[in-house]
């Protein structure tokens, strides 16, 4: 089943197209991988599946209903939860206030069912379970990144977007990272995820999308994307 | 080039550094590599004067510098590049590398230097214009390597130079770093993709929990078995 349908989808900044008429989809318990240059428009796709940004046309369906048009928060109560590739945390907060405040707006729980231990739950899911109390500024960029996740995690998505978590971490870090995702599927949650680590994606992802100047120009399982001559002129390089 | 001795840091009542004794010659390129939280940013940060040390000393070709502020360190010709771009968001793109080029001796050749970089980032040459916050998060990140260079330093800090940067892009930079030695520019890289740093360096330190653990060439290090192990994930 397709969890995530886009159609036509474009978005222009003034004259700039963006995102160029990309048709793609998102199957249901998959990994779905989007990669490509620098400026290609792969955070843009990002928002504009979140609606943070609004398309210029085309339609994007979450389960088979029209999501483009609703407002952010309306999204993420369908399910639909993101990461964004520079952090958006409360820095004055502690980690666990970050995960709770998650926690409170995601569904429709009131303030008293976000319990602590749902929290603490998280951060030790995402291995942050030493840092609960820290203020989410004092965390380190990667921790952060960690710390957006399981805020992320505690609206109970069915999707989960995830922009660039790979970003700035040795081998040894990388591999764990590779390793959350991979436990995050397993909890059933179907991920969307932008990566320039090679190892990474080509590690995790079912299949993958390319995108260059806004457009769609390769999309396959990783074997395919790895050996395209277009992908490797564009994108990997040597 | 570069002398540090002995150098502590704190952060309130957190002690960040520990006794870190570290040396560059000039024309090196030296590698820092580290886990996140090791402290090696924080050691940028002191020897580009944002933080100042407790105890122990700076010394930059032959002069103290660690209770400078941070512009007068510039001016001397030392450059850090920082984590997380830091780049002014509502300036343009041109305006930007400017800005790069505070030292007087830097403002009188900015045209030139300009060109320069915008001969190593074409894109950034297409964006002169353009506001820095409407750029991709790696045009950003060549802006920041850009901006860190109009001020003509003789000593180059990259902080992880290569986050968010497409593999094809990656390898220019790291391309980039290297001619920007064989110019005669002394590199100091913080850098997490430690096997293509390991190979583009002269010489190496191992950072753990804010102390320098290990140091050595590069050939050396790459076949540490205690280096294979925690950093580059064999």
């Amino acid at each position: 089943m397709q969890i995530l349908e886009g159609e036509g989808v474009t978005k222009y900044f003034g004259g700039l197209a963006a995102v160029s008429n990309v048709d793609f989809h998102v199957d249901q318990g998959e990994i779905f991988g989007l990669i490509g240059p620098n400026g290609a428009g792969k955070t843009t796709l990002f928002n504009l599946v979140s609606a943070a940004l609004v398309l210029k046309s085309g339609v994007i369906k979450f389960k088979g209903e029209k999501i483009s048009g609703l407002k952010p928060y309306q999204i993420c109560r369908k399910g639909v939860a993101r990461t964004f590739q520079s952090v958006k945390i409360f820095p004055n907060m502690s980690a666990r206030d970050n995960v709770s405040l998650g926690a409170l707006f995601g569904t429709s729980k009131s303030i008293v069912s976000a319990s602590p231990k749902e929290a603490d739950e998280l951060l030790d899911f995402v291995n942050l379970s030493a840092m609960g109390m820290v203020p989410a500024r004092d965390l380190t960029l990667v921790n952060q990144k960690r710390l957006e996740v399981a805020a992320a995690l505690a609206t109970e998505p069915e999707l989960l977007l995830i922009d660039e978590l790979m970003a700035g971490l040795t081998p040894t870090e990388t591999s764990e990272a590779m390793d959350l995702v991979t436990r995050i599927r397993d909890k059933g949650i179907t991920i969307f995820m932008i990566e320039h680590v090679m190892k990474a994606i080509m590690g995790v992802c079912d299949r993958i999308m390319v995108l260059h100047h806004g457009e769609k120009i390769a999309e396959g399982i990783p074997q395919e994307i790895a050996t395209s001559k277009k992908v490797i002129e564009v994108y990997l390089g040597e | 080039m570069l002398e540090i001795k002995n150098l502590d840091t704190f952060y309130g009542k957190i002690q960040a550094l520990w006794d870190v004794s570290l040396r560059i010659d000039e024309a090196e390129i030296v590698a820092l590599v580290g886990a996140n939280g090791a402290g090696k940013s924080t050691l940028l940060n002191t020897i580009s004067g944002v933080v100042h040390p407790a105890s122990g000393s700076v010394e930059f070709m032959g002069k103290r510098i660690d209770n400078l502020p941070p512009h007068s360190i510039v001016e001397m010709g030392l450059s850090h590049i920082p984590e997380g771009r830091r780049l002014f968001t509502e300036m343009t793109v041109n305006e930007n590398l400017e800005m790069g080029a505070y030292p007087s001796s830097a403002w009188k050749v900015k045209k030139e230097t300009s060109e320069q970089i915008y001969q190593v980032f074409p894109i950034l040459k297409e964006r002169a214009g353009q506001l820095a916050r409407t750029l991709s998060g790696g045009e950003q990140q060549m802006l920041a390597m850009g901006r860190g260079l109009m001020s003509r330093p003789k000593l180059c800090m990259f902080d992880e130079p290569s986050y968010g940067l497409a593999p094809r892009v990656l390898i220019e930079v790291f391309q980039i770093i290297k001619s920007l030695r064989d110019q005669g520019i002394t590199i100091l890289l913080i850098e997490q993709n430690v096997p293509r740093t390991l190979e583009i360096a002269d010489r190496a330190y191992v950072m753990e929990n804010g102390r320098l653990v290990l140091e050595g060439t590069c050939d050396k290090l790459l076949k540490d078995d205690y280096v294979k192990k925690a950093y580059l994930g064999l």
